[in-house]
């Protein structure tokens, strides 16, 4: 019995990797992948952060996953891998610079540079 | 164990029919012998392309296999699944160039396609809620309870330009704000799932391949009019979709978004289903709410609209099915978003059921503006055996013919209405040059007439005079004042009928007259003959068109010309079809 939307959220989650194996072929070629580091706790809220930034926004090409770690000793860190390679590595991120990220980089392709993992 | 593979075979009622479930059986057995647990077989709703099916599409290799029979399972097994290697015959081939196909958004049949109301079918689970829920499900009533009003989400759908995808084209937005604003202890939603057009089965298919986002849109309409229960109004033909929204429904109501305090909030909403026997009629608002009373399937005159007073004299919204199937998106997505689609006037997408003569058979959903030469050539990929196309006929018995000329019409409500035809709820029949076009026009008659209520005189006895003039021509008992008087009728129906069947009843016939008025003279001045014959020349001798003539008069000895006894022919066509050759000529 769902009680509330982040109930809703969560067992959302709990099919996402197969419902995200299904539509993945649509997308193989030209996918930005959204990696979130899950090292430290809050990772999961990074996750949903990043969705709830994207919500109506078209980004259909963008998958987000938590990965166990990422290449950083920073924290709250989110690698943005483009679909021809390369990648950005944004650390100490917090919702209002998630929601720029989504903005600006998946949105507008524009990586922003005093986020980056120097 | 993560699963690797994603098989999914489609689970509608053509490729049902065609032993898609047993399909999905022999997989299931057949990958539990092999010990492969990395890959998940999923039975999903229509893929659309139905006159391949049964469809097998194998995620994330983006392959799909057409024509898949149970006994190919195995080789995909082998194969595919195991060394990763496609089994290139069971590809769909390319009509126009012979090439094979791995992925399904190469095909021309899905290259101009957009899918909102079908964006689930062939992706999910139909009885399956969680998958519905992977899928964004219920995330609109989420937003909808805890973040917006009422007044907010009438705004938003008003915003998007939705309109009703039954037939009408009514604004959904402002059908809602009627609703919202007529006052009543107790308010409904209807969903009209009594499709009922011939060849039409874009309703069906969404229910069948995503019955929760119905059930969904119809909660996010209550909670906007202030409704607690929903009906859905369904044919009982349609079994497999009765069985999958049942099962929707007892899911929906055991994961608490159908019920008491949906999401912890206030507003309840519950949904029941009513059967429909069929009656093409009940299709009309005020006709389907006396079948949902237990009364006769009648029409009657608007005003009060069912918004002011429906079922059991309450406010009541009737919505298709399709058009439910557009909200919880724009809600997601927003107004904005869905007004990206579509022309000025008619915004958003439309499910077309493609049928006929032409070369791709199945459900298309197109945006608004696209023109039907795209929807014919490109996405429907012409007309079989090099004939020449002739005309379309949309909007089903109540629409009319769209002819070569006017292919360049963009598919939207104001453009087809004056091109002589209509939207009506989807149904697209194209017909080539052997087909006859009063013959047309007496086909779509009989069904209206048979059909009619028999509430209003001018439906109940016109039609059948109408019916019975048509018979006279194609008998060759007419003449030129039988064409006066059926032009006469047909526009004397339109005016005086109760209701919209009644109204739209003549288009057919009135349309083919205006574009197909030398067919009409023909007959009336008795210049067709009525028989039809063998050419000599061609004819094989198989016996073929012997054994299907259902009045036996057809004669020949096997391996040598056949013969038609003119005289007993009743010109049914039937010698026509079955013929291999192409010997039988037309009369």
């Amino acid at each position: 019995m769902l009680q509330s939307k982040d109930e809703l959220r969560a067992l959302k989650e709990t099919m996402r990797d197969d419902i995200l194996l299904r539509v993945w072929g649509e997308h193989l070629d030209d996918l930005i992948d959204v990696q979130v580091s899950m090292r430290e706790p809050g990772g999961a809220d990074r996750i949903h952060a990043f969705l709830d930034a994207m919500q109506g926004s078209m980004l259909d090409r963008v998958r987000v996953s938590g990965v166990d770690s990422l290449e950083t000793q920073q924290e709250n860190a989110v690698k943005i891998v483009e679909p021809d390679g390369r990648s950005s590595l944004y650390v100490n991120l917090d919702e209002e610079k998630i929601a720029r990220i989504v903005q600006e980089h998946l949105g507008d392709l524009q990586v922003i540079p005093e986020y980056l993992d120097r | 164990m993560k699963n690797r593979i994603q098989l999914l075979i489609c689970g509608g009622t053509g490729c049902t029919s065609a032993l898609s479930k047993e399909i999905r059986d022999r997989f299931v057995r057949e990958l539990e012998e092999k010990e492969i647990h990395d890959c998940q077989v999923t039975l999903v709703g229509c893929f659309g392309f139905c006159g391949e099916g049964p469809i097998v599409k194998v995620q994330p290799d983006n392959v799909f296999y057409v024509k898949v029979k149970p006994e190919d399972t195995e080789e995909i097994i082998e194969s595919h699944i195991l060394k990763g290697k496609i089994v290139e015959r069971l590809l769909y081939t390319d009509p126009r160039n012979g090439n094979r196909i791995r992925n399904q958004h190469d095909m021309a049949f899905y290259e101009k396609q957009h899918r909102i109301a079908l964006r689930r079918c062939g992706l999910i689970d139909p009885e399956n809620i969680r998958e519905y829920i992977a899928y964004d499900g219920y995330e609109a009533l989420a937003r909808v309870l805890t973040e917006m009003t009422p007044d907010d989400v009438i705004a938003e759908m008003k915003e998007s330009g939705l309109r009703g995808r039954g037939g009408g084209g009514f604004p959904t937005g402002l059908k809602w704000e009627f609703a919202k604003r007529s006052q009543g202890d107790q308010k409904y939603v209807i969903c009209n799932a009594d499709e009922g057009d011939p060849g039409a089965f874009m309703d069906r298919s969404i229910l069948e391949g995503d019955p929760h986002a119905v059930i969904e849109a119809m909660a996010i309409c209550g909670y906007t009019i202030g409704a607690d229960t929903g009906i859905v109004y369904i044919r009982a033909e349609y079994p497999l979709a009765i069985h999958r929204l049942e099962i929707a429904i007892a899911q929906a109501r055991e994961f608490g978004v159908l019920g008491h305090n949906i999401f912890g909030t206030d507003f309840s909403f519950d949904i029941r289903i009513k059967l429909g026997a069929g009656a093409f009629v009940c299709g009309e608002e005020t006709a389907l709410i006396h079948s949902v009373e237990g009364a006769r399937g009648e029409p009657t005159r608007k005003p009060p609209f069912p918004a002011e007073a429906g079922y059991n004299g309450k406010p009541t919204i009737v919505n298709n099915v399709e058009t439910l199937a557009n909200v919880g998106q724009i809600l997601l997505r927003g107004s904005d978003w869905f007004t990206t689609m579509g022309t000025e006037k008619s915004k958003g997408t439309k499910v077309f059921a493609l049928a006929g003569k032409i070369n791709n058979v199945g459900l298309v959903e197109v945006p608004m503006g696209t023109t039907l030469r795209e929807m014919i050539y490109d996405i429907g990929g012409g007309i079989p055996d090099g004939k020449r196309f002739k005309a379309v006929q949309i909007g089903g018995p109540s629409g009319g013919v769209i002819t070569e000329k006017d292919l360049s019409t963009p598919i939207d409500y104001e453009s087809l209405k004056a091109s002589g035809s209509m939207m009506g709820s989807g149904g697209m029949i194209v017909m080539d040059e052997d087909n006859d076009m009063v013959e047309i026009a007496k086909f779509y008659l009989e069904f209206t007439q048979d059909e009619s209520c028999g509430k209003c005189s001018p439906c109940r006895i016109g039609t059948k005079r109408v019916h019975e003039m048509l018979e006279e021509l194609t008998e060759l008992k007419g003449n030129e004042e039988t064409l006066e008087k059926l032009d006469l009728l047909c526009r004397n129906i339109k005016q005086t009928a109760l209701c919209g069947l009644g109204q739209t009843a003549p288009n057919p016939v009135l349309s083919t007259m205006q574009y197909f008025g030398d067919e009409y003279k023909h007959y009336a001045q008795r210049l067709i003959k009525k028989a039809y014959s063998i050419n000599p020349e061609r004819c094989i001798g198989c016996t073929k068109c012997a054994r299907s003539c259902p009045v036996n008069c057809i004669s020949g000895e096997l391996r040598k010309p056949h013969s038609i006894d003119e005289d007993k022919c009743i010109a049914c066509g039937t010698c026509f079809t079955a013929c291999p050759v192409h010997a039988v000529v037309k009369p």
